[in-house]
Protein backbone atom coordinates (compact mmCIF):
# COMPACT_ATOMS: atom_id res chain seq x y z
CA UNK A 1 0.00 0.00 0.00
CA UNK A 2 2.83 2.35 1.03
CA UNK A 3 4.78 1.47 -2.12
CA UNK A 4 1.72 2.18 -4.29
CA UNK A 5 1.36 5.59 -2.62
CA UNK A 6 5.02 6.30 -3.34
CA UNK A 7 4.64 5.37 -7.00
CA UNK A 8 1.51 7.51 -7.31
CA UNK A 9 3.21 10.49 -5.70
CA UNK A 10 6.24 10.08 -7.91
CA UNK A 11 4.01 9.94 -10.99
CA UNK A 12 2.17 13.09 -9.83
CA UNK A 13 5.45 14.91 -9.35
CA UNK A 14 6.64 13.91 -12.81
CA UNK A 15 3.42 15.14 -14.37
CA UNK A 16 3.70 18.42 -12.44
CA UNK A 17 7.25 18.85 -13.65
CA UNK A 18 6.32 18.11 -17.25
CA UNK A 19 3.37 20.50 -17.12
CA UNK A 20 5.71 23.11 -15.60
CA UNK A 21 8.17 22.68 -18.46
CA UNK A 22 5.38 23.00 -21.05
CA UNK A 23 3.78 26.08 -19.46
CA UNK A 24 7.13 27.79 -18.83
CA UNK A 25 8.29 27.14 -22.42
CA UNK A 26 4.98 28.46 -23.74
CA UNK A 27 5.26 31.60 -21.61
CA UNK A 28 8.85 32.17 -22.79
CA UNK A 29 7.64 31.91 -26.41
CA UNK A 30 4.83 34.36 -25.63
CA UNK A 31 7.23 36.87 -24.06
CA UNK A 32 9.65 36.64 -26.99
CA UNK A 33 6.84 37.36 -29.47
CA UNK A 34 6.08 40.61 -27.60
CA UNK A 35 9.44 41.96 -28.79
CA UNK A 36 8.87 40.96 -32.41
CA UNK A 37 7.21 43.53 -34.70
CA UNK A 38 5.84 41.24 -37.38
CA UNK A 39 2.46 39.61 -38.17
CA UNK A 40 4.10 36.21 -37.68
CA UNK A 41 4.64 37.16 -34.02
CA UNK A 42 0.93 36.79 -33.33
CA UNK A 43 0.80 33.45 -35.14
CA UNK A 44 3.78 32.23 -33.08
CA UNK A 45 2.14 33.59 -29.92
CA UNK A 46 -1.10 31.69 -30.50
CA UNK A 47 0.00 28.57 -32.33
CA UNK A 48 3.25 27.84 -30.52
CA UNK A 49 3.00 29.65 -27.19
CA UNK A 50 -0.73 29.12 -26.73
CA UNK A 51 -0.54 25.42 -27.58
CA UNK A 52 2.35 24.78 -25.18
CA UNK A 53 0.63 26.71 -22.37
CA UNK A 54 -2.70 24.95 -23.00
CA UNK A 55 -1.04 21.53 -23.10
CA UNK A 56 0.79 22.23 -19.83
CA UNK A 57 -2.34 23.49 -18.12
CA UNK A 58 -4.38 20.49 -19.26
CA UNK A 59 -1.68 18.10 -18.06
CA UNK A 60 -1.64 19.89 -14.70
CA UNK A 61 -5.44 19.65 -14.37
CA UNK A 62 -5.33 15.97 -15.39
CA UNK A 63 -2.60 15.27 -12.84
CA UNK A 64 -4.55 16.77 -9.93
CA UNK A 65 -7.82 15.01 -10.75
CA UNK A 66 -6.20 11.65 -11.46
CA UNK A 67 -4.24 11.36 -8.21
CA UNK B 1 13.99 40.87 -37.48
CA UNK B 2 12.09 44.04 -36.48
CA UNK B 3 11.65 44.73 -32.81
CA UNK B 4 8.87 46.59 -31.06
CA UNK B 5 9.12 49.60 -28.83
CA UNK B 6 7.76 48.30 -25.55
CA UNK B 7 5.14 50.23 -23.61
CA UNK B 8 4.65 50.30 -19.86
CA UNK B 9 1.91 47.67 -20.27
CA UNK B 10 4.33 45.44 -22.21
CA UNK B 11 6.92 45.83 -19.46
CA UNK B 12 4.31 44.96 -16.81
CA UNK B 13 3.22 41.89 -18.75
CA UNK B 14 6.82 40.74 -19.18
CA UNK B 15 7.49 41.23 -15.45
CA UNK B 16 4.31 39.30 -14.58
CA UNK B 17 5.25 36.48 -16.94
CA UNK B 18 8.78 36.24 -15.56
CA UNK B 19 7.39 35.99 -12.00
CA UNK B 20 5.00 33.27 -13.22
CA UNK B 21 7.92 31.39 -14.80
CA UNK B 22 9.89 31.68 -11.53
CA UNK B 23 6.94 30.18 -9.61
CA UNK B 24 6.64 27.37 -12.17
CA UNK B 25 10.36 26.60 -11.88
CA UNK B 26 9.98 26.50 -8.09
CA UNK B 27 7.08 24.02 -8.34
CA UNK B 28 8.90 21.93 -10.95
CA UNK B 29 12.13 21.75 -8.96
CA UNK B 30 10.41 21.09 -5.63
CA UNK B 31 7.16 19.26 -6.45
CA UNK B 32 7.11 18.01 -2.85
CA UNK B 33 5.83 21.47 -1.90
CA UNK B 34 2.44 20.47 -3.32
CA UNK B 35 1.96 17.94 -0.51
CA UNK B 36 0.97 20.84 1.75
CA UNK B 37 -2.13 22.98 1.26
CA UNK B 38 -0.08 26.13 0.61
CA UNK B 39 1.95 24.28 -2.02
CA UNK B 40 -1.23 23.15 -3.79
CA UNK B 41 -2.41 26.76 -3.95
CA UNK B 42 1.02 27.86 -5.20
CA UNK B 43 0.96 25.19 -7.95
CA UNK B 44 -2.57 26.20 -8.98
CA UNK B 45 -1.53 29.85 -9.23
CA UNK B 46 1.71 29.00 -11.08
CA UNK B 47 0.37 26.39 -13.49
CA UNK B 48 -3.16 27.60 -14.11
CA UNK B 49 -4.03 31.14 -12.98
CA UNK B 50 -0.87 32.95 -14.08
CA UNK B 51 -0.62 31.34 -17.58
CA UNK B 52 -4.30 32.14 -18.24
CA UNK B 53 -3.79 35.78 -17.17
CA UNK B 54 -0.50 36.14 -19.09
CA UNK B 55 -1.96 34.61 -22.26
CA UNK B 56 -5.13 36.71 -22.02
CA UNK B 57 -3.22 39.99 -21.60
CA UNK B 58 -0.71 38.93 -24.25
CA UNK B 59 -3.51 38.24 -26.75
CA UNK B 60 -5.06 41.65 -26.05
CA UNK B 61 -1.64 43.23 -26.43
CA UNK B 62 -1.02 41.55 -29.80
CA UNK B 63 -4.48 42.52 -31.04
CA UNK B 64 -3.88 46.16 -30.08
CA UNK B 65 -0.48 46.11 -31.75
CA UNK B 66 -1.99 44.67 -34.93
CA UNK B 67 -4.00 47.90 -35.31
CA UNK B 68 -0.85 49.96 -35.75
CA UNK B 69 0.30 51.33 -39.10
CA UNK B 70 3.77 49.90 -38.47
CA UNK B 71 2.31 46.42 -38.09
CA UNK B 72 0.46 46.60 -41.43
CA UNK B 73 3.49 47.98 -43.23
CA UNK B 74 5.86 45.39 -41.76
CA UNK B 75 5.04 43.13 -44.72
CA UNK B 76 6.84 44.42 -47.81
CA UNK B 77 3.72 43.84 -49.94
CA UNK B 78 2.12 46.74 -48.08
CA UNK B 79 5.05 49.11 -48.61
CA UNK B 80 3.54 50.94 -51.65
CA UNK B 81 0.30 51.40 -49.72
CA UNK B 82 2.31 52.98 -46.90
CA UNK B 83 4.07 55.27 -49.37
CA UNK B 84 0.72 56.27 -50.85
CA UNK B 85 -0.09 57.88 -47.49
CA UNK B 86 2.49 60.50 -48.47
CA UNK B 87 1.01 61.51 -51.82
CA UNK B 88 1.14 65.30 -51.55
CA UNK B 89 -2.09 65.97 -53.46
CA UNK B 90 -4.76 66.18 -50.77
CA UNK B 91 -7.43 64.95 -53.19
CA UNK B 92 -6.04 61.45 -52.72
CA UNK B 93 -8.08 60.17 -49.79
CA UNK B 94 -5.49 58.11 -47.87
CA UNK B 95 -2.80 60.80 -48.02
CA UNK B 96 -5.26 63.61 -47.31
CA UNK B 97 -6.52 61.83 -44.22
CA UNK B 98 -3.09 60.69 -42.99
CA UNK B 99 -1.21 63.96 -43.48
CA UNK B 100 -3.94 66.14 -41.98
CA UNK B 101 -4.50 63.93 -38.93
CA UNK B 102 -8.05 63.10 -39.98
CA UNK B 103 -7.13 59.59 -38.92
CA UNK B 104 -4.68 58.78 -36.12
CA UNK B 105 -1.38 58.24 -37.92
CA UNK B 106 -0.35 55.37 -35.70
CA UNK B 107 -3.56 53.51 -36.64
CA UNK B 108 -4.06 54.87 -40.16
CA UNK B 109 -4.72 51.54 -41.94
CA UNK B 110 -7.01 50.13 -39.27
CA UNK B 111 -9.13 53.30 -39.00
CA UNK B 112 -10.30 52.97 -42.61
CA UNK B 113 -10.15 49.17 -42.90
CA UNK B 114 -11.82 48.15 -39.63
CA UNK B 115 -13.09 44.77 -40.78
CA UNK B 116 -9.89 43.67 -42.47
CA UNK B 117 -8.39 40.26 -41.50
CA UNK B 118 -7.88 40.11 -37.72
CA UNK B 119 -10.80 42.39 -36.86
CA UNK B 120 -13.31 41.06 -39.34
CA UNK B 121 -15.56 38.02 -39.21
CA UNK B 122 -14.31 34.44 -39.21
CA UNK B 123 -13.85 34.49 -42.98
CA UNK B 124 -11.78 37.69 -42.75
CA UNK B 125 -9.60 36.12 -40.05
CA UNK B 126 -9.07 33.08 -42.27
CA UNK B 127 -8.01 35.47 -45.04
CA UNK B 128 -5.47 36.94 -42.62
CA UNK B 129 -3.99 33.50 -41.97
CA UNK B 130 -3.98 32.88 -45.71
CA UNK B 131 -1.99 36.11 -46.22
CA UNK B 132 0.68 34.88 -43.80
CA UNK B 133 0.81 31.54 -45.62
CA UNK B 134 1.07 33.18 -49.06
CA UNK B 135 3.68 35.65 -47.79
CA UNK B 136 6.05 32.83 -46.84
CA UNK B 137 5.10 29.89 -49.04
CA UNK B 138 2.92 31.10 -51.88
CA UNK B 139 3.02 33.40 -54.86
CA UNK B 140 2.11 36.98 -54.06
CA UNK B 141 -0.34 38.40 -56.64
CA UNK B 142 0.91 41.37 -58.63
CA UNK B 143 -2.25 43.34 -57.95
CA UNK B 144 -3.62 43.29 -54.43
CA UNK B 145 -7.35 43.82 -54.18
CA UNK B 146 -9.90 43.93 -51.38
CA UNK B 147 -12.03 40.81 -51.10
CA UNK B 148 -15.23 42.88 -51.00
CA UNK B 149 -16.08 46.33 -52.38
CA UNK B 150 -15.02 49.07 -49.98
CA UNK B 151 -17.90 49.63 -47.57
CA UNK B 152 -19.38 53.11 -46.97
CA UNK B 153 -19.50 52.17 -43.30
CA UNK B 154 -15.74 52.79 -43.14
CA UNK B 155 -16.33 56.43 -44.16
CA UNK B 156 -19.60 57.03 -42.36
CA UNK B 157 -18.43 55.87 -38.95
CA UNK B 158 -16.49 59.16 -38.83
CA UNK B 159 -18.21 61.44 -41.36
CA UNK B 160 -21.86 60.74 -40.58
CA UNK B 161 -23.13 63.55 -38.38
CA UNK B 162 -20.16 65.79 -39.18
CA UNK B 163 -21.19 69.27 -40.29
CA UNK B 164 -18.86 69.18 -43.31
CA UNK B 165 -20.59 66.01 -44.47
CA UNK B 166 -24.19 66.79 -43.53
CA UNK B 167 -24.31 70.32 -44.99
CA UNK B 168 -22.81 69.44 -48.35
CA UNK B 169 -25.54 69.57 -51.02
CA UNK B 170 -24.06 66.75 -53.08
CA UNK B 171 -24.35 64.45 -50.08
CA UNK B 172 -27.97 65.44 -49.37
CA UNK B 173 -29.03 64.13 -52.78
CA UNK B 174 -27.64 60.64 -52.13
CA UNK B 175 -28.01 60.34 -48.36
CA UNK B 176 -30.24 57.24 -48.53
CA UNK B 177 -28.14 55.54 -51.18
CA UNK B 178 -24.97 56.14 -49.18
CA UNK B 179 -26.55 54.74 -46.02
CA UNK B 180 -27.83 51.64 -47.80
CA UNK B 181 -24.63 51.14 -49.78
CA UNK B 182 -26.39 51.43 -53.13
CA UNK B 183 -24.02 54.29 -53.96
CA UNK B 184 -20.38 54.00 -52.97
CA UNK B 185 -18.53 56.97 -51.51
CA UNK B 186 -15.72 56.04 -53.91
CA UNK B 187 -17.92 56.74 -56.92
CA UNK B 188 -17.14 60.43 -56.40
CA UNK B 189 -14.07 60.24 -54.11
CA UNK B 190 -12.21 57.89 -56.41
CA UNK B 191 -8.58 58.88 -55.78
CA UNK B 192 -7.32 56.31 -53.33
CA UNK B 193 -4.00 54.49 -52.85
CA UNK B 194 -2.90 54.73 -56.49
CA UNK B 195 0.07 52.41 -55.93
CA UNK B 196 0.73 51.88 -59.64
CA UNK B 197 1.64 55.52 -60.30
CA UNK B 198 3.52 56.42 -57.13
CA UNK B 199 6.68 57.26 -59.03
CA UNK B 200 4.89 59.98 -60.99
CA UNK B 201 3.28 61.68 -58.01
CA UNK B 202 4.75 64.31 -55.74
CA UNK B 203 5.31 63.07 -52.21
CA UNK B 204 4.96 64.87 -48.88
CA UNK B 205 8.25 64.78 -46.99
CA UNK B 206 6.92 65.94 -43.62
CA UNK B 207 7.71 64.10 -40.41
CA UNK B 208 4.98 62.02 -38.83
CA UNK B 209 6.51 61.31 -35.41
Amino acid sequence: MGREDGVTTESLYKQLQLSGVLVATGLIVEVVTLYWAHPLAFVAFIVLGGTLVAAGMLLYLYSIVSH
Amino acid sequence: MGTRVLTLLDAGLIAFTLIAIALIVLVALRPGLTAARGGKVLAFIALFISPVVATWIGTTNHLEHSKTTGFCLSCHEMEPYGRSLRIADGDYLPGGHFQNNRVPREQACYTCHTTYTMFGDVQAKMHGMQHVFVHYLGTIPENLELYNPYSNRECLHCHEGARSFEEMEDHADVRQELASGDTSCLECHDLVHEVRNLGELEMWEGKTE
